[in-house]
């Protein structure tokens, strides 16, 4: 991936952008960092926060008018704005380590000229002189201040200039009236600030207003010449004075883009509760150090962090969605394993959409990450282990269990029902059910097989590609009918690969039924919608039709569908993350749930969370979750049941050499199988192969130890004979490691 | 190491002794002594090497 596209996908991202108060804020201060240093009583810190921003603390405490507080987020729950002016008059006042900072940076040779003393000169004169370049002021006048000079404060604005002042050199030249620029010709800059109604040497017209540059190179014009207010010009000092730098080292004057801003997004904090605007008990004497310190702790600290609190998985990384970015960008590129770092994190996510459903700038960290492992398996350097179940699941269903027919005796069909690999393997009698009832409403085919998400999600290209020519011919064949998907994951893989084939929800279509006779699983559940049913709106108002139908009391879940932990197979890359994601899931309602995706049904029957997918309250209870084998066995007996009812034929699945081996598993080893996603194949291919090569390990007893190396994983099967070709399975377990003669790093 | 008393090479018949293995994953390869067959050189991973450290420094590379 390129940068331009890693960072493309997380671009509206607001995470650490400016809080509306320093957007607002004519110094663009860094307001909440100020408030959180007050909040804590760090007055010298907090004055350092404000000195570095405002240039002269004392004028803007006294003289902003605060606009910040119009965008204070307090705002939008009915509270008084942070109290800024108090606050920033409190930490002047209470910090005790005033003194400019004196700045390590090399001196420089170019001399810049500045002329007007009044606020705008003063500022980009000190902010020059910061950096460390010759500067002169002219003034015409004799004494600094420029229009503040009258103000009843002066005194105090005064003492301020002479303090920011303190530590630099300057050369000041009042009773200097600047003629003609060529008076100037030995500075490398010239900054004219003569205030409001000054001299602008024939300058205005092609002045810059964001570069402050001039038709004259070299020459600036800012402050009240060019019609900027009091605050607005000591500011501009601040920004100039980065503009000059970068003319005198480029030759071409430029500026940093600014920070993003929130675009006017509420970052209201989720838990906010109303706090009071803090009234000193003073009155003018301002606020005590407690007061301020109440008062600054009023900010909430604004700052966009929804998906970082609300998604398990960036909830458990801790990574702003744009070092995300970053860190996937140095991880697809096939080097050296030690530049990577983001392996778990990226075969961590559901891929569930769910952060663009709720991101207020729709960025979808999913996407992120499926391309992410997409570049990682098209450069073979992705973690196969993470994904090879699955994608072996993938190969048997659109193998072994693959099945294509119109009905009996036609060869095309206007409708044809695709149920899904895991619909048909985890209820096979109900898929076989709603096949009956579409077959004769509808006259509907079928499709048996996969759609391809397991390798949609590892990013295995080439797998997804080969499976959508395979799902394509099937559908051309039948003439091209309208596919009945039963399943969100199904849909939302179409929707994506193959957006051309016309697909309709099937709970859609039996909402459109009269006559079912529908039972009710619960009196009363919440339902539970699978994070792909986003796309479709006809899918979630037909199983709630359906649901109404069976007189069933629906409750809804609060915010838009998420992932039930199925999603983009991360139980094999996180487990842990995975029982947390099921186990809130299930949590998010006392109701036991209504599901209409057979992964949501399994996840949460196995979270032992009450459920019942929609088809049982049409076809009947399903019972528990088959384990792997059955599954198999299910999904091979469907199609072997289609085969005979639309074409006459039997079913004959092919043979493997094992076929005989008879497995007794006891529950606990049937529950690590199940766990490790080990096959009851697995386990008859590996002792069938030792018993039939001797080539394994022997107990005293007679019990045996015997491996099968497949690609990607390695399982080990303890066992001994029960009888002739019957096998007691006493352990199971896998590694991903190979292993082979010679050197390597001792561990 | 994990205890093996008992098991011996069902092609071979030879008891196992310790030896230096490599093994592999994810592009990274390590040495570690594992029970082996002397005259087969079949290797025995015992449960606890599996789910134990092979699995911890697995996660490692996947942590990667």
């Amino acid at each position: 991936m390129r940068q331009e596209e890693c960072t493309a996908l997380v671009a509206g991202c607001i995470h650490d952008a400016s809080a509306p108060c320093s957007a607002a804020c004519p110094f663009g201060l860094d307001v909440r960092s100020f408030l959180h240093k007050a909040a804590k009583g760090r007055w010298s810190a907090a004055y350092r926060e404000l000195r570095t921003a405002l240039v002269f603390p004392t004028v803007a405490a006294a003289l902003c008018e605060r606009p910040c507080r119009g965008a204070c987020q307090r705002r939008l729950i009915g509270d008084e704005p942070l109290d800024l002016g108090r606050l920033e008059e409190a930490v002047i006042r209470l910090s005790d380590a005033q003194a400019p900072n004196k700045f390590p940076v090399p001196p420089k040779e170019e001399k810049i000229a500045v002329i007007g003393a009044g606020p705008a000169g003063l500022s980009i004169a000190l902010n020059m002189a910061q950096k460390k370049y010759p500067v002169t002021v002219f003034e015409r006048g004799d004494r600094w201040g420029g229009s503040l000079n009258g103000h009843p404060q002066f005194d105090v604005f005064d003492a301020d200039f002479t303090l920011q002042y303190s530590a630099e050199q300057v050369e000041f030249r009042y009773g200097t009236k600047v003629s003609s620029l060529d008076e100037l010709s030995d500075f490398a800059a010239v900054c004219i600030a003569t205030g409001d109604g000054g001299e602008h040497f024939g300058l205005l017209d092609g002045w810059d207003s964001t570069l402050m540059s001039t038709a004259a190179p070299g020459v600036f014009l800012v402050g009240g010449v060019v019609g900027m207010g009091l605050m607005e010009s000591i500011a501009a000092g601040s920004v100039l004075s980065k503009v000059v730098e970068s003319s005198i080292q480029t030759g071409r004057p430029s500026l940093d883009a600014p920070k993003a801003t929130c675009g006017g997004h509420s970052l209201v904090p989720k838990d906010a509760a109303s706090a009071a605007h803090v009234i000193p008990a003073g009155g003018d004497a301002g606020y005590t150090k407690e007061e301020a310190k109440a008062e600054a702790a009023r900010c909430f600290q604004c700052n966009c962090s929804h998906c970082l609190t609300q998604c398990e998985l960036l909830a458990q990384y801790k990574k702003p969605p744009l070092q995300m970015a970053m860190e996937v960008l140095a991880d697809s590129s096939p080097r050296f394993l030690a530049s990577r770092t983001m392996t778990r994190e990226s075969y961590s996510c559901n891929l569930c959409s769910w952060c663009s459903a709720t991101c207020p700038e729709g960025v979808d960290m999913g996407e992120l990450f499926r391309r992410s492992r997409e570049e990682r398996a098209a450069a073979g350097i992705q973690p196969a282990a993470f994904h090879d179940f699955w994608l072996r699941e993938l190969d048997f269903a659109s193998h072994d269990g693959f099945f294509a027919s119109a009905p009996m005796e036609k060869n095309s069909c206007e409708y044809a029902f695709f149920p899904g690999c895991q619909l048909t393997a985890s209820l096979p009698e109900h898929t076989l059910k709603t096949m009956e009832l579409l077959a004769r409403q509808y006259g509907a085919g079928v499709i048996l097989g996969c759609c391809g998400a397991p390798a949609w999600w590892a990013g295995e290209r080439p797998l997804w590609e080969e499976n959508v020519k395979r799902l394509r011919a099937a559908w051309e064949s039948l003439g091209k009918p309208t596919l009945v998907l039963a399943c969100a994951s199904c849909m939302e893989v179409f929707a994506r690969l193959m957006p051309d084939v016309p697909t309709v929800s099937l709970y859609e279509l039996l909402a459109q039924q009269e006559d079912l006779n529908l039972s009710q699983p619960f009196s009363a559940c919440a339902v539970f919608d699978p994070c792909n049913s986003r796309r479709d709106d006809g899918m979630r108002r037909g199983v709630r039709a359906l649901a109404k139908q069976s007189g069933m009391d629906c409750a809804e879940l609060s915010g838009p569908p998420r992932c039930c932990g199925y999603g983009g197979h991360m139980k094999t890359a996180n487990p842990e993350l995975y029982k947390t994601v099921v186990h809130n899931r299930a949590g998010e309602s006392e109701l036991p749930y209504l599901v209409y995706c057979a992964n949501c049904r399994e996840s949460f029957l196995s979270e032992g969370k009450q459920c019942a997918h929609v088809l049982e309250a049409l076809f009947g209870p399903a019972g528990t979750v088959p384990h792997l084998a059955q599954k198999r066995r299910n999904t091979l007996k469907v199609k072997g049941e289609l085969m005979r009812a639309m074409q006459n034929e039997t079913f004959i699945p092919p043979a493997k050499p094992w076929d005989g081996v008879e497995l007794h598993i006891p529950d606990g080893v049937r529950a690590e199988m199940e766990e490790h996603l080990v096959t009851d194949d697995d386990v008859k291919e590996c002792i069938f192969a030792a018993e039939e090569s001797g080539e394994c390990f022997i107990r005293e007893d007679g019990g045996k130890l015997a491996t099968l190396i497949r690609d990607v994983i390695t399982y080990w099967v303890e066992y001994r004979a029960a009888s002739k070709q019957a096998y007691e399975v006493e352990s199971v377990y896998s590694h991903r490691m190979r292993f082979g003669e010679g050197g390597g790093e001792h561990v | 190491m994990s205890d093996t008393t008992g098991w011996k090479c069902g092609k071979c018949g030879e008891a196992l002794v310790l030896k230096r293995n490599v093994f592999n994953y994810m592009g990274r390869s390590f040495g570690h002594e594992v029970p082996t067959c002397p005259k087969c050189g079949r290797i025995f991973i015992s449960k606890e090497l599996a789910k134990g450290r092979m699995a911890e420094v697995e996660a490692l590379m996947e942590d990667k």
